[in-house]
């Protein structure tokens, strides 16, 4: 019995320890993209600066970072900044670097949905004798976050998916538990299917509720 | 700094592995998506359907449960199935790749302009040769940019078959600080010679791009005008 493929006294054991794990990773998740959302602006603000070298220096360091491994900005961020007198927290460096990572593609979001707006909009404004900043708060910001909302649930998605790599700084995210715990028995099987049925319910549920919220709003 | 040069030889061997890695994985992943995407997007709705579930069951999941899963989930359950390392990064991502690149190929095939669908279907060409020599060189302008990102995409995932004790970029990255001790400095190497393998990715997909049908047309269409400007 010992043997079994299947033991149903060990996975109720493991469950409330593997939710705790998935609370933290949603909580880590939702945190880092709160961060992304404003540092999505960051780079869009960079890049519309008239300054040349500004443009150029976050421009190279947004596709930096955002097409090298988020891994290894992890490692970075939590081994190697301390050498320079910069010393973060396992959660502090994890939730960082991913709200970085996520945030190079965050900006790509709003850049899509500025340029969806007419140039018009813009003259009119100009027109009416709208202030810079009262054109941004009243006509053209309702309308990014309004085409943005989508894309930015689904790089909420894509983030959660990816807090499973703070495992390896030591962050109990919930593979973290389920390798804690499989190490301690050597059963493998049962935490890493249920760590897997779990991740995907969740991004399953949230993936419908995004896809609702599209389908409403296109009607 | 010097200890650190010392060490290059195991990064540049850890750059090969990834860089290799992640080629192998992007053929495989791309030509998956080809083979679940195209019937995505033009099978009937109950073949759709089944496809779409299967999709959408590994994009819910991160690579990184799926790699655990079968390296060592699997083999506690099933004492005799012990899949290789090398065979659970390679499989698994390319089918990953797949399922993330059949959604992009959907995309690009419902894209098209649907009198090409009906003209076609009007000529009465087979189905090979309407997807083979109207439709696919087509989306290819399309799906070769969003190729290219996604192959990045898998690059930046290949980083984390270290877990699994493969020796790519970031095992040897792992192993030169712990030896040298400096932690500042071969990260940033690490990062750079990652941004390396994104540049040439980007490069090689940009060049298969000129090669498309619809931008040959175009550079012809351009060349042709500045002759007449030249008149």
């Amino acid at each position: 019995m010992d043997n079994a493929l299947w033991q149903w006294d060990y996975v109720f054991q493991l469950l409330p320890m593997l939710l705790q794990g998935l609370v933290y990773t949603i909580l880590i998740a939702v945190g880092a993209q709160l961060l992304a959302t404003l540092l999505g602006w960051c780079w869009v603000i960079a890049q519309g600066t008239p300054f040349k070298l500004v443009n150029g220096t976050s421009w190279l360091l947004l596709e930096f970072i955002r097409n090298t491994p988020p891994l290894i900005q992890v490692y970075f961020a939590f081994f190697s900044l301390p050498s320079w007198g910069i010393q973060l927290g396992a959660i502090e460096s994890g939730i960082a670097v991913l709200a970085l990572h996520s945030s190079t593609f965050t900006a790509e979001i709003y850049r899509a949905g500025l340029s969806a707006i007419p140039k018009g909009q813009w003259e009119a404004a100009h027109v009416l004798g709208l202030s810079r900043w009262r054109t941004w708060r009243r006509i053209i910001g309702p309308q990014v976050v309004r085409e943005a909302l989508p894309p930015l649930a689904n790089q909420l998605i894509t983030t959660y998916k990816e807090t499973g790599i703070l495992f390896s700084i030591g962050v109990p995210v919930m593979v973290a538990v389920a390798m804690l715990e499989a190490g301690k028995t050597f059963r493998f099987f049962e935490p890493f299917t249920l760590a897997a049925l779990l991740y995907v319910s969740v991004s399953w549920l949230s993936t419908m509720l995004v896809r609702r919220f599209e389908n409403q709003h296109a009607r | 700094m010097t200890r650190l040069l010392e060490y290059a030889p195991l990064l540049l061997s850890g750059f090969v592995y990834s860089l290799w890695l992640t080629l192998a994985v992007s053929a495989i992943g791309i030509a998956l998506s080809l083979c679940i995407g195209i019937p995505l997007a033009m099978g009937r709705p109950r073949l759709t359907a089944s496809i779409q579930f299967a999709v959408d069951l590994v994009r819910g999941l991160p690579f990184l449960v799926v790699m655990f899963w079968l390296y060592y989930g699997l083999p506690t359950a099933f004492p005799g199935v012990r899949l290789p390392a090398e065979a659970v990064a390679i499989g698994g991502l390319s089918l990953y790749g797949g399922c993330y690149g059949a959604e992009l190929v959907r995309g690009a095939l419902v894209g098209l302009p649907k009198g090409q669908y009906d003209a076609a279907y009007a000529l009465h060409l087979p189905l090979r040769r309407r997807l083979f020599r109207i439709l696919l060189p087509q989306a290819a302008s399309v799906l070769l940019p969003r190729f290219a990102n996604l192959s990045i995409e898998m690059m930046k995932v290949t980083a984390i078959v270290s877990f699994i004790s493969l020796h790519d970029l970031a095992f040897w990255s792992g192993q030169v600080r712990r030896t040298t001790g400096e932690t500042g400095i071969v990260y940033l190497a690490t990062l750079v010679l990652y941004f390396l393998i994104a540049l040439m990715l980007s490069v090689g997909f940009r060049s298969l791009e000129r090669l498309t049908p619809l931008r040959r047309i175009e550079r012809l269409q351009r060349s042709r005008q500045q002759t007449v400007k030249a008149d």
